[in-house]
C-alpha cells in the first residue's frame, strides 16, 4: 500500500476485568489496514475477533476493557483519547455493521430516525439528516423509502434491517467500516446481497474494510489479506492468495480443509479439526494450537511469536516445507 | 379491515365484562365485610350500650330506619339497585349525598396522586438512572441506600415528623388554616398539598426507582444500545432516548399500580395534613359505620383503579409500536 497506515494495531489486549484479577481474552492483537485496503478478520466463534473489533471502536462494556496496547486510528492513539474526542470519530470515520440485524436496531424508534440520529449526532441539521436518510435508504436498496422510514424494526425483515443498520454506518460516510459477521444471522440468499451491497458501497466510498467472519470462503473474493485468530491469537496475516496457496500456520491448513468443495471428490464431504479451542481460563503452556496440532513438535512447548513467512506473516515454528503430510 | 374492528370489539367488549366483573366482586366483599366487622351504625352512633339502654321497640325502630331488619341479601340488591341509578345513598352523619361527597373528595385526592406521582418520578428515575449508569458503584449504592430508605420510613413517621418540624422551627403550617379548594386559591392550596405530596412522593420514588433501575440495567445490555454508541451519539442521549425508552413499560406499570394505591387515597396522610381526600371519607364513614358511605366509596376508588389499568395499556401502545400492532 505505501503511505502511512489508516489503523495500527499494536499489542492489543482485551480483558474481563474483576476484583480477583483480569482474565484475558484476546492477548496481543497486531493488524494494519492502508486506506482503502480490505482486511478479513477470520476464526472459530470465541476466537476474540469481534471483542477486538469492539475494543478498536472503544464500545466494550465493563467488565471488559483495553489492557494494553496502541491502535492507532489516522495517527491518533484511540486507547489515549478522551471518551468525547472517540465519541466523534465513531459514527463519523469509522463505523460497524454488526452480526445481528434482529436485535441491533431500537424497536421502538422509526428506521428512518435511526438513520437520521447517525448524522444529527455529527452535527447535521435536522431536516438536512432526514432528506439524506431517504437518500440512503434508497442507497441500500430499501425500496419506498419514503414509507419505510416510517416504519419499526418489528416489519422489517432481517435482511432489510441489515440495510438499514448498513445505512447507518454509511451515514457520514467513514473511512472505515467494520463488519462484524454481518451475514451470520441471514438466510442463504440474502446473505450474498448483503456481501455484494457493502462490497458495492465499499468501492463506492474508498473505505478501508474490515470483514469479521468465521467462514474463509465467504470472503474469499472480497479481501487483499486475510488475519487469521485462534483463541485470542493472531496466528497468521497473510495476503489472501498466498493464505490460500500456500498457508504457513497449520490451523490456517485445517480451516481450509474444512471447507467444503462440491469439485474435489476426493475429499471427505465435511472436514473438522479434531478437539476444541481452548477457553480463555484453559492454561495452554506453549503454541495455544498445540493440543490439536498434527504438527506439533517438542519446540512448540515454547509459545511462538509472529515471523515473517514470504508476504505475511505466522506464529508457528515449524515451516511449511517441514510438515508432515 | 372489518377483520380489525371485529378483533378490537372483542378486545373492548371483554376489558368492559372484565371490568363489571371485577367491580361486583368489590362490591360483595366490602359489603361482607362491614357485616362481618363488629358493631353497626345503631352502637357507632349511640355507643355499645345502646341495645341495653333501648327498649325493644324502639331498637326495632332503629333497625327499621337503617334498613338494617332487612336479610342481608335484600340490602345488598337494594344498595346495587341503587348505585346502578346513580343514586350512591346518603350520609346520616353529614345529610349530604354520598355522591355529592365523592364529587367533593374525589378531585382532591387525585390532585394529590398526581403531585406525589410526579414527584416519585422526579426522585425515582433519575435515581434509577444513576444507580443504572455504574451498577454495584459508589454511585449504585448511594441511590439504592435512598431507594430503601423511601421504602422503610413509613409515611405517618415522616409526615408527622415532617410537618412538626416545619411548624416547630418555621412557624409555618399551611393546613392550619381550612382547606383551600384548587380552584378557589390554588397558591394556598398547593402550599397544602406539597407536604403530603412530599411524604406519598418518596414512598413512591422507591419502588419506581428499583424497577427502573433493573429495567435500565437489562436495556443497556441489549445491542442496539451498542448500535447507539457506535453511531456516535452522547452517552446521555443514549440513555434517555435508547435505553430509558426502552426501559418504559415496566416502568409505567409500576407508577400505575402506585398511581391506582394513591387513588384509593392515602388515609394515613391524609388525616395527618387534614387533606379532605376519598381516604379521609372512608375513613370517618367506617368510623361511623355508615354502609351506603363506605360501599359507595370503595366502589368509586375500585372502579378509579379499573380507569388507571385501562389508561395504563393506552400508554403502553403509545410507548411500544409492537403492542400497537399485535
Amino acid at each position: 500500500m505505501g503511505g502511512p497506515a489508516l489503523l495500527e494495531v499494536e499489542d492489543l489486549a482485551v480483558a474481563a476485568r474483576s476484583r480477583r484479577g483480569d482474565l484475558e481474552i484476546v492477548h496481543g492483537v497486531g493488524l494494519q489496514l492502508g486506506p482503502g485496503e480490505t482486511v478479513a478478520v477470520v476464526g472459530e466463534t470465541g476466537s476474540g475477533k469481534s471483542l477486538t473489533m469492539l475494543a478498536l471502536m472503544r464500545l466494550l462494556s465493563p467488565p471488559l476493557g483495553i489492557t494494553r496496547g496502541r491502535v492507532t486510528f489516522d495517527g491518533r492513539d484511540l486507547t489515549a483519547l478522551p471518551e468525547r474526542d472517540m465519541r466523534e470519530l465513531r459514527g463519523s470515520q469509522m463505523a460497524m455493521v454488526y452480526q445481528d440485524p434482529m436485535t441491533s436496531l431500537n424497536p421502538l424508534m422509526r428506521i428512518g430516525a435511526q438513520v437520521a440520529e447517525a448524522m444529527t449526532a455529527h452535527g447535521v441539521a435536522k431536516s438536512e439528516a432526514q432528506r439524506r436518510s431517504l437518500e440512503l435508504l434508497a442507497r441500500v436498496e430499501i425500496p419506498d423509502p419514503e414509507r419505510t422510514a416510517r416504519s419499526y424494526p418489528h416489519e422489517f425483515s432481517g435482511g432489510m434491517r441489515q440495510r438499514a443498520v448498513i445505512a447507518i454506518a454509511l451515514a457520514m460516510r467513514p473511512k472505515l467500516l467494520i463488519a462484524d459477521e454481518p451475514t451470520t444471522a441471514l438466510d442463504v440468499t440474502i446473505q450474498q446481497q448483503i456481501l455484494a451491497l457493502v462490497n458495492e458501497l465499499r468501492r463506492e466510498l474508498g473505505m478501508a474494510t474490515i470483514w469479521v467472519t468465521h467462514d474463509l470462503g465467504v470472503v474469499a473474493r472480497l479481501v487483499d489479506r486475510v488475519v487469521v485468530m485462534y483463541a485470542g491469537h493472531v496466528v497468521e496475516n497473510a495476503p489472501v492468495d498466498q493464505l490460500f496457496h500456500a498457508p504457513q500456520h497449520p490451523y490456517t491448513r485445517s480451516l481450509l480443509a474444512a471447507l467444503p468443495n462440491p469439485a474435489d471428490d476426493s475429499r471427505p464431504a465435511l472436514v473438522q479439526i479434531p478437539g476444541r479451542p481452548p477457553l480463555p481460563t484453559d492454561v495452554v503452556e506453549g503454541c495455544p494450537f498445540r493440543p490439536r496440532c498434527d504438527q506439533a513438535r517438542e519446540a512448540c512447548r515454547v509459545r511462538p511469536t509472529l515471523q515473517p513467512r514470504s508476504a505475511g506473516s505466522a506464529a508457528c515454528w515449524v515451516p511449511p516445507a517441514e510438515w508432515r503430510p | 379491515m372489518s377483520h380489525v374492528q371485529t378483533v378490537l370489539g372483542h378486545r373492548v367488549t371483554r376489558r368492559v365484562v372484565e371490568a363489571a366483573l371485577t367491580l361486583l366482586g368489590v362490591a360483595v366483599l366490602v359489603f361482607l365485610m362491614l357485616r362481618v366487622i363488629p358493631g353497626n351504625q345503631i352502637t357507632a352512633s349511640l355507643g355499645t350500650e345502646a341495645s341495653a339502654a333501648l327498649t325493644p321497640s324502639q331498637l326495632a325502630a332503629l333497625r327499621a330506619y337503617y334498613g338494617l331488619d332487612q336479610p342481608p341479601v335484600v340490602q345488598f340488591f337494594g344498595w346495587l339497585g341503587n348505585v346502578l341509578t346513580g343514586n350512591l345513598g346518603i350520609s346520616q352523619r353529614t345529610g349530604q349525598s354520598v355522591l355529592d361527597m365523592t364529587l367533593a373528595a374525589l378531585p382532591v385526592t387525585i390532585e394529590l396522586a398526581i403531585l406525589a406521582t410526579l414527584i416519585g418520578l422526579l426522585i425515582g428515575i433519575p435515581l434509577a438512572m444513576l444507580s443504572a449508569s455504574r451498577p454495584n458503584g459508589a454511585r449504585d449504592a448511594a441511590g439504592q441506600l435512598v431507594g430503601l430508605a423511601a421504602l422503610s420510613v413509613p409515611g405517618f413517621l415522616l409526615g408527622a415528623g415532617l410537618l412538626a418540624l416545619v411548624s416547630k422551627y418555621f412557624r409555618y403550617n399551611p393546613s392550619a388554616q381550612g382547606f383551600a379548594r384548587f380552584l378557589e386559591d390554588p397558591g394556598l392550596n398547593l402550599q397544602q398539598m406539597l407536604f403530603p405530596a412530599l411524604v406519598l412522593g418518596f414512598g413512591l420514588a422507591a419502588p419506581i426507582m428499583r424497577t427502573g433501575r433493573s429495567a435500565l440495567l437489562e436495556v443497556q445490555s441489549q445491542d442496539f444500545v451498542r448500535t447507539a454508541r457506535g453511531k456516535g451519539v452522547a452517552a446521555l442521549q443514549v440513555q434517555i432516548r435508547h435505553v430509558l425508552h426502552n426501559a418504559l413499560v415496566p416502568i409505567v406499570t409500576m407508577t400505575g399500580i402506585q398511581f391506582g394505591y394513591l387513588l384509593g387515597g392515602a388515609v394515613v396522610v391524609e388525616q395527618i395534613f387534614s387533606v379532605p381526600g376519598i381516604g379521609r371519607q372512608v375513613l370517618i364513614g367506617l368510623q361511623q359505620k355508615e354502609y351506603a358511605v363506605v360501599q359507595s366509596t370503595v366502589l368509586v376508588i375500585a372502579l378509579s383503579f379499573v380507569l388507571v389499568n385501562l389508561v395504563t395499556d393506552l400508554l403502553y401502545r403509545l410507548i411500544d409500536p409492537r403492542v400497537r400492532a399485535s
